[in-house]
Order: structure tokens, then sequence, then C-alpha cells
């Protein structure tokens, strides 16, 4: 029951706890960031090197800070804040920085919706991205851990002073209005060729010529034809999981979706695929896997899954996968595989549909 | 395990693809990660890429269908020890099968613009040296890579890459980087000179932030 992502259960069981120094085999490591924990991904030497060490030698990283103001519009995730942030700053826009989020729309989301956003800052270059911890993080963990109520006292006393003083200076610093930003959904091989869900799809003959090449490329990776938009297009599978969206509250937006529907005759395969035993457990008590299997999708046990090709769920060549996974990458999901990133929602929807469609 | 140094020059052919953002999946694809070995990896490097079907893991070139158009399938560029790319090379995965994929394959410089963090992190653990230049710089050694095959030669003690008399890059890189490469030293063996520093750490921390160890 215990068992499951990495970055689902380490905050689930109360092990990811704020202040940590948090690092792992894998770049979505980011995610604990949630916590106000400086957390990252490192490679097989480092990870060999903390074992024998209890320690790691890294540069000081760059201070980004990343503000989100405003209440997001209606069918508008987390997913979608963080998709449009890296379309906007690119997925080399936060390399060599650590991302500190901030702002109104942040102090009102919860602790999975914070989580989808940290972990995503990797996929804007990023290899750390940060919430400074507040009252709706310590009822998080206070909920989750197993920790006496005397050592949590102490623990919260510090955890309230980890936050950037009023005056802190960044090298880099973005302000972004939430209300203004649309469901967005990938349509290259990079999350940073993203777009609102029924926008135009960048013609590579009105581009510079620096991303002439690139948006060439990817439009002939993902079959997509020259005046083509996402909801023009024709999806094969869909996949609900990944460390991204995996969590009770991906699975209760993405249930609400398709309550009473059924999926798109079009669809080869709907599969959701819970974070861990324990969401799984929790949705299953909600009724969720009955409306998921009602509507015909598969419900799975927790894993990685579709997410990377590196098992055996996997899109055939050419297939067109509606994912809430992290990476759009060439192959990602298989060889030859076309993913397109989304929320929950919108890949909810795009099961019921067979095509991208408008979730308000 | 020590790794051998390196010559303080390293001279080779140049194989360049022209691309931006290349991500540690194209550099090798997940399949091949669920090995556990460190070595090995030289037939998966940019497999998408380099051959025209599926592959998975234990296959070897031979048993491939090749894809000729591309670059390092070619002679003299299959022997290419320096990789010239473009920005963000390496972003993505944290896995260190990409550096070893490049590695086994016998790259041993990287020329890009930028890299992903992570990526370049790992560089150095395996003897991979990866250079930034600026845009401007990549674009005219590109220029002539494009035209004919080049040799450039690369001197870690003096930070620069040579291609002729006349034309020569500085380059910018951490010296206790450069100096992990240069000498092949161990980490694990580095900090552990500082053992005690790193007990007295984790003791006084302990009494100060005891909810860290609960858990354990």
């Amino acid at each position: 029951m215990n068992q499951g992502i990495v970055h689902v259960i380490g905050p689930e069981l109360g092990y990811t706890l704020p202040g940590m120094t948090i690092v792992c085999g894998d770049s979505h490591t980011s995610t604990h960031g949630a916590f106000g924990c400086l957390a990252m991904g490192i490679g097989t030497s480092e990870v060999e090197h903390v074992l024998a060490t209890q320690s790691l030698k890294v540069s000081k990283l760059k201070n980004m800070q990343v503000v989100f103001n405003g209440t997001s519009s209606k069918g508008v995730t987390s997913k979608d804040i963080v998709l449009y942030l890296i379309g906007q700053i690119g997925t080399a826009g936060g390399n060599g920085h650590a991302i500190e989020f901030s702002g109104t729309y942040i102090e009102n989301i919860s602790m999975e919706a914070r989580m989808t956003i940290c972990n995503m800052a990797i996929e804007g270059g990023a290899k750390v991205g940060l919430v400074a911890p507040d009252k709706t993080t310590i009822d998080y963990v206070r909920k989750h851990s197993e920790l006496s109520s005397e050592i949590l006292d102490l623990a919260e006393q510090h955890w309230v002073s980890l936050k950037s003083d009023l005056n802190a200076s960044f090298d880099k610093k973005i302000e972004i209005d939430v209300s203004k930003i649309r469901p967005q959904v990938t349509w290259g091989t990079s999350p940073e060729m993203v777009i609102d869900f029924d926008a135009i799809i960048p013609n590579p003959d009105s581009s510079s010529q620096d991303n002439k090449k690139n948006i060439e490329l990817a439009k002939n990776y993902m079959g997509i034809e020259a005046d083509q938009k996402l909801t023009d297009l024709k999806f094969d599978r869909v996949f609900i999981g990944s460390c991204t969206n995996s969590r009770i509250e991906d699975l209760r937006e993405a249930a609400n979706a398709v309550d009473g529907k059924k999926i798109s005759i079009n669809i080869i395969e709907a599969i959701v695929v819970p974070g861990s035993g324990l969401v799984k457990q929790q949705a299953e008590s909600e009724g969720l896997d009955k409306i998921f299997k009602d509507a015909g999708f598969i419900w799975r046990d927790p894993g990685c899954s579709m997410c990377l090709g590196m098992n055996p769920d996997q899109l055939k060549p050419r297939e067109r996968c509606a994912s809430t996974s992290n990476r759009n990458f060439e192959g990602r999901q298989g060889n030859l595989g076309r993913t397109h990133l989304m929320s929950p929602v919108m890949a909810a929807l795009t099961a019921i549909n067979g095509t991208v469609s408008n979730p308000s | 395990m020590k790794i051998q140094g390196n010559e303080l020059q390293i001279k080779g052919i140049v194989a360049h693809i022209d691309r931006d953002n290349i991500d540690t999946d194209q550099i090798i694809p997940t399949e091949y990660l669920k090995s556990i070995k460190k070595f090995g990896f030289e037939d998966y490097l940019f497999d998408g890429w380099r051959y025209l079907d599926s592959g998975r893991l234990g296959m070897k070139k031979n048993d491939r269908k090749i894809n000729s158009d591309f670059i390092l399938n070619n002679s003299p560029f299959d022997s290419a020890t320096i990789l010239l790319t473009r920005d963000n090379f390496g972003c993505g995965s944290s896995r260190e099968h990409a550096v070893w994929a490049l590695r086994d394959f016998g790259i041993k410089v990287v020329i890009a613009s930028s890299f992903g963090d992570i990526f370049y992190n790992n560089c150095f653990k395996n003897n991979v040296l990866p250079i930034v230049l600026s845009k401007k710089d990549i674009d005219k050694i590109f220029n002539i890579s494009k035209k004919e095959v080049i040799q450039l030669s690369v001197s870690l003690d003096a930070k620069k890459i040579v291609f002729s008399d006349t034309l020569e890059f500085k380059f910018e890189v951490e010296n206790n980087l450069l100096e992990r490469i240069i000498y092949g030293l161990d980490d694990v063996d580095i900090t552990l000179k500082d053992k005690q520093i790193i007990i007295d750490f984790e003791q006084k921390r302990m009494l100060e932030k005891p909810w860290i160890y609960a858990n354990d």
C-alpha cells in the first residue's frame, strides 16, 4: 500500500519535510520543493557520492522569482499554469537557477497543485523549484507525518522562518497574471512548444530563422499538417498518471470531467494510473475508479507506466497520446510515439471526445 | 572506481548535429536505461535517429537497420571524438546513461551554446568535457564543419579550442571541474578527506533539527 512513485510517496508518507535537502536519481525530484525543500535530481555518480559521504558538492545556483498572481479560470489547473510558464521562458529559461514560486495564486492552491508546478521546474531548465512553507504546507505535513506533536511543534517554529526576505534580490524575476491563462496543450517535441488548446500552431514560414528548423522538425515528427489546429487532431491513446499528475486531486478533476460519459470510439486505450497505493485506495473509497471504468478507462495499479517508455506501456509508432506526464520528447512514450502534454481535465476530455476540446 | 586522467590536449574529428534542445531521451532512449551496468551503451547513442527500426536492450548495431543519413553512421564521423551542437544540449533526465552513451561511443568533448544543468554536472564524472561557446562562435564552427571534415584540438590547461593558427576559441570552465577531468580524480576520495567536518555537521544538526532524523 505504501508503494508508488517516489515523488508521490515521499510527501504522502510524511518523509518530505520543509527545509530538507533532498536528492534523488531522478530529475523530477524538484517536486519536493513544494515543501520548501532544496530538492534536486542528480546522476548515478552523485547518488554514489551521497551514499558514501552523506554530502554533495554543489555550486551555488542563481535565483529566479516567478510570481503567479490572480485566480485561474474555470478548467485551468496548475499544470496549465506551469506549462504556460515554460512556454514563456523556454526549456532553457531556468538553466543555472533555482526558481521560487510565489504570489497570490500559489498562496491559494493545495500542496498537490504546488507539487505539479515544482515537478515541472526542471522542464523549464531549473533543477530546483520551490515554494516557501506556509499554513497549507504545515497542515499537509501534520496530516501525513507520524512524528510526535512535540517534535512537530519544535519543527514548525523553524519551518515558518523559511521564506525569502521582503527585500531579497533575484537574478531573474517574472510576474504572471494567471487569470489570463487558458488551458495549455503542447503541440511539439519539447515542453516549451505549448499553446492555448485552440490557438494556431506556429508556422515555420512566419518564424525567425533560428526557430524555423525547430518548428519544422517538431511538426514533421508530430505528424501535424500546415494549417491544422490541436482541435483537428485525432487521438489514439490517453494516459492519466505520472509524478506530475497522479495525485488524488488530479484523479478527482479527471473523474469529474468524465462522470456519466463514455470514451470516444477513436481511442484505442485510455488508462488511469494512480501515483501510489494510498492514492489508489483513496480514489477507490471515493468511487473514482468506478467512474473511470464506467466511462471505458482502464484502472491500473500504481507506477510510472506510460510516462517514459521504460516498461511495456508504450505508444506504437505514430500513435497520438493525450498525456498528463511531463515530457513530450521524441520517442519518450515509445519509438515514434506522439505525445501531447496537458492537464488531467484536458486529457480526460480528450478521451471522451477523441480530440482536444474546450473544458468550460 | 578511478577514471583515468586525460591528456592535456584532446584532438579529434568533429561531428555536428544542428539542433537545439537535444534532450536526454534523444541521446539515449529510456528503453536502454533498464541496464544496471555503467558501460556498454555505445550502440544506443542517438538511437532514434541512428536507426530506422526500434531497438531494445541487448541488441547490437549490426542487428539494426542503419539510417545512412545520420552523421555518426558515416565515415569519418563514426570515429568522431568531438560533438558540435546548439542550445540546451542534454536537457531532461538526470540519468547518467546519456553521458555514458556519448562516452562509450568515444565522444570526449561536447561543444554547445548551453547545456542542461544536471547533464553538465554528469559529464565531469565521466571524463567528458562540455564546452560552452557563444552562439556566434558555434555558428562559425558549424559553417566550416558543414563544408569539410574538420579536426579540432582542445587544450584543457589553456582552456581553448584550436582550429588553425588563426582561428581559436577560448572557453570558461570551473577549475575544480576541469581538474576532475585532467587528473581523473575520484570525488568520493576527495570528499572523505573532510570526513570529520561532515560527521561534526551531522551531529550538530541532529540536536538542532531532530525531526529530520526522527523518520529514520
